[in-house]
């Protein structure tokens, strides 16, 4: 009798691990192949586009870096918190509110400042609000224990209902035709962006926090303890670390990240607070995170991935008028692939003949 | 070679291999068990003695070589095929579900009508335990028992199944001295109505006075089988050993250092378990420099708690904790880390590594602000690593390299890592709890002679363990609790191990 057993993995190396990944990657572009052919497009057709429009094109390299930005940022926010096993499912309502702090500052300070002092303010502003945001679920987990992955999902719904408010009510532009988007921003508000391209200076910061937080993870006192702390919590606790502490701060600087990332959108895209401006990154951070195994490098690569992925998706739009959920859908398909690539991490496969 | 038609043969495997990847852990095994027979199988831990056992009791069949029941061949491809054919695992570790009652737990998984008569069956279960001296309540809930009486239920689950030759894993490892008197008596009548057993323990002495038979399992591969009149503990432990002498197995006790200060001194102190109940109840300690002290009790009595007091894991409800000289109030881990406190956690594994982190790592647990590990203000790997090297070398911690993940250490080299990083500090204060628990003969050495030797140099130690040996062997002077309570203190010249178990089961002795 012939069967499959799988076998633990007595070694981890990156090299499996990269691969895994590289394989559940190329497993959601089949599938996704699949669906593009069940809503009439040749797959082989849509694909080629990508290469052709995307990776061998001027704008197309331009579009992809521009979106890169949100997913460094919430991708690393994310995966700050999971190395700590602390779920942050709330980057997308933490982007929202480091967004609308953002444009506070830019309304209301944007005439009487210079871009120098603007852009830091901004930055900072934006931090502060999104840690305020996740003061919230970081206080209830560290104090009362309650489960962070619920609190973080539902005040994305509140965060959201609140830019509502601020877009249909107090905020919006008198002259946009009653759009829910505020004024533009004044130029000393707007993210400077590299030479005549759209790429704006959000790059640099994002690629900057990947290379601090790993720094922090690798290099020092507190990074160690994060990590103790996500391995096992009753060795932190033998050691005498201030779990409650370490969690709450975690939690807020994971907050504070994302609150970047919204900043970026509005002052190096959109000029102005607008609905809808975020599609799903915070949502988003949390596939590249767990794409790159929360590893602050490979974040880069896999937010790279993501951007491959929207780019694309936003592409099949113009051209074969396909809904957005078509990018969602595929988002969900890499996600599932990754998921149940993980057991092949540990695990490997092994064909048995068994006679009996 | 036997014939396989021997009918005094129950159970007989013929050249059984299992590997696992990168291990052998079963290599050419032949063994026999004859008809009402008790046969030990002794082994240091990994010698692969769980693995024959799963075998037999069908959880996983063996790459090569045979099994024969009564003379017949057989292939078992799932416990249920194995239990058919009468074999009954005791396992170590329990395997009972804890709110549901000891008929519930014992008629699980047995075919029984559509609706149960639990009349019935308990008088059955009680009929079935008054034969064999195992007396336990049938309607009473596992999380009422005793550990001694959970562990009746567990026998009585494989001979309500109908198994005439039963495996014993380590039966009395949790057991107190009484318990385990308890279990000899049992062994003895399955033994009298016709049961042969397989019997797996550490313990010398009741390896020699109950065994039949004795075989010795040395990295998967048998050593020697021998009848039990032929052969003595001390043979049993060199060859068990891998022949080697057994210079490193001997330990004693140096006399406890004469410049004894008090460095510990506990009055009337109160604490809660996690839940909020009270677990300690006035504990009353004192403790010298050079001085071990062992703190007997079975597990669950408070001592887990008292350690964790003690080292600032848990805070005090009530009492006084004067530490050499010093009245402490609230102290917290850090604290009492600065204050040269180690601590050997009873759990080892869950408590005492980050096991996905390297072995590196894991020497910065507790000792994190450590300049040694650091270049100028950030932490060095280069410094890290070549200080795991140095203490891997020193302490005897095998592993492929100081970067490969605690986790997936033996206990031994767990329990070392522990102790090299516990013990490189400025120490003052060792508390060590169950520090040899499931470790094998050279581990245990070890660790104990690296205790012997901190003492001798005048550190205060406080042992907690249930193990009576390791107790009379190590301790200087000792405290006994029961209930969370003290219930009683000697020095160890006037203790003598009978009355020790007593007093640990709550007995009062005068």
């Amino acid at each position: 009798m012939i069967y499959l057993t799988l076998e633990k993995r007595l070694h981890f190396s990156p090299v499996t691990r990269i691969s895994v990944s590289l394989i559940a990657i190329a497993v959601a572009i089949l599938v996704g192949g699949i669906f593009l052919f069940a809503v009439g497009v040749n797959p082989f057709h849509a694909y080629g586009l990508v290469i052709e429009q995307i990776f061998m094109d001027y704008w197309g390299w331009q579009d992809l870096l521009v979106k890169i930005i949100p997913f460094l940022l919430t991708g690393i926010a994310v995966a700050l918190a999971a190395q700590m096993k602390l779920w942050n499912i709330g980057a997308e309502g933490q982007l929202y509110l480091g967004a609308v702090a953002a444009t506070w500052v830019a309304l209301n300070w944007g005439n009487e400042l210079s871009i120098w002092m603007m852009i830091p303010i901004m930055i900072l502003s934006a931090m502060v609000s999104g840690a305020c945001w996740a003061f919230i679920p970081g206080f209830l987990k560290a104090q009362f224990g309650v489960n962070e992955i619920i609190t973080t999902l539902l005040l994305n719904y509140v965060a959201i209902s609140w830019v509502d408010y601020l877009l249909y009510g107090p905020w919006r532009d008198p002259g946009s035709n009653n759009f829910p988007v505020t004024r533009e921003f004044p130029d000393s508000a707007q993210l400077p962006a590299f030479g005549n391209t759209s790429i704006h200076f959000g790059l640099i910061i994002g690629l900057m926090v990947i290379f601090l937080v790993y720094f922090i993870l690798e290099k020092t006192e507190v990074g160690f303890k994060v990590k103790v702390i996500g391995d096992n919590i009753y060795a932190a606790k033998y050691s005498g670390f201030n779990i409650k502490w370490i969690t709450l701060a975690i939690v807020m600087i994971s907050g504070a990240l994302a609150g970047i990332a919204g900043m970026a959108e509005v002052a190096g895209v959109h000029y102005r607070l607008k609905q809808n401006f975020s599609i799903n990154y915070g949502y988003t951070g949390i596939i590249v995170a767990w794409l790159g195994r929360n590893h602050p490098i490979a974040i880069i690569f896999t937010a790279f991935f993501l951007a491959v992925v929207f780019v694309s998706g936003e592409l099949m739009q113009l051209e074969f008028s396909l809904p957005i959920a078509m990018i969602y859908l595929f988002e969900g398909i890499i996600l599932f692939s990754v998921l149940g690539s993980e057991i092949f991490t540990e695990y490997k496969i092994k064909i048995k003949n068994v006679v009996t | 070679m036997q014939t396989s038609h021997n009918p005094h043969l129950v159970l007989e495997l013929r050249g059984i291999t299992k590997a696992f990847p990168g291990l052998i852990a079963n290599d050419r095994v032949d063994f026999t068990l004859k008809q009402g027979e008790i046969h030990t199988i002794l082994g240091e831990n990994g010698a692969g003695k769980s693995t024959l056992m799963n075998m037999i009791a069908g959880l996983y069949p063996p790459d090569h070589g045979d099994i024969f029941i009564y003379g017949k061949k057989v292939h078992f491809t799932n416990p249920r095929q194995s239990i058919n054919h009468g074999i009954g695992m005791v396992h170590q570790h329990f395997m009972l579900i804890r709110n549901h009652t000891v008929t519930e737990n014992i008629i699980l998984g047995t075919p029984q009508h559509f609706k149960l008569n639990f009349r019935r069956v308990n008088e059955e279960i009680r009929m079935l335990g008054e034969k064999y001296g195992l007396i336990v309540e049938p309607h009473k809930k596992i999380q009422e028992l005793s550990v001694g009486e959970q562990q009746r239920v567990e026998i009585l689950k494989v001979l309500y199944r109908g198994a005439k030759i039963l495996i014993l894993d380590e039966p009395t490892a949790v057991l107190t001295p009484q318990e385990s008197e308890a279990l000899y008596q049992i062994i003895a009548n399955m033994i009298q109505k016709d049961h042969s057993i397989i019997f797996i323990s550490h313990k010398m002495k009741e390896v020699m006075s109950l065994s039949d038979r004795i075989t010795v399992l040395n990295r998967g591969k048998i050593l020697a089988t021998f009848i039990k009149n032929e052969t003595d503990a001390q043979k049993l432990a060199k060859i068990m050993m891998g022949n080697e002498e057994g210079k490193e197995l001997s330990v004693s006790s140096p006399a406890p250092n004469q410049r004894h200060e008090v460095v510990l001194q506990l009055e009337k102190i109160c604490a809660n378990d996690d839940r909020g109940y009270q677990i300690l109840n006035e504990v009353d300690l004192e403790i010298r420099s050079g001085q071990i002290v062992g703190l007997a009790g079975v597990s669950g009595n408070g001592q887990a708690q008292l350690a964790e007091v003690l080292s600032g894991i848990r805070p005090m409800e009530s009492g006084s904790y004067t530490y050499w000289g010093e009245k402490l109030n609230a102290p917290t881990v850090s604290d009492m880390i600065a204050r040269g406190l180690g601590y050997i956690p009873e759990d080892r594994k869950r408590y005492g590594i980050a096991g996905s982190l390297s072995i590196a790592h894991n020497f910065l647990l507790r000792d994190h602000k450590n300049p040694k590990f650091y270049g100028q203000q950030f932490l060095d790997i280069n410094k890290m690593n070549q200080y795991a090297r140095v203490k891997m070398e020193e302490f005897d911690i095998r592993a492929a390299s100081e970067k490969t993940q605690a986790g997936v250490l033996s206990g031994g080299n767990i329990q070392k890592t522990i102790l090299a990083r516990e013990s490189s500090r400025e120490l003052k204060f060792l508390i060590a709890s169950q520090p040899i628990r499931g470790l094998d003969v050279h581990a245990t050495a070890f660790i104990q002679k690296v205790i012997l030797q901190a003492k001798s140099e005048g550190l205060a130690v406080l042992l907690i363990t249930e193990d009576l040996d390791e107790l009379f062997l190590m301790s200087d002077h000792i405290y006994v609790i029961c209930g969370g309570k003290m219930v009683g203190n000697m020095p160890k010249e006037e203790a003598n191990i009978e009355q020790i178990g007593l007093m640990m089961t709550g007995v009062t002795v005068s």
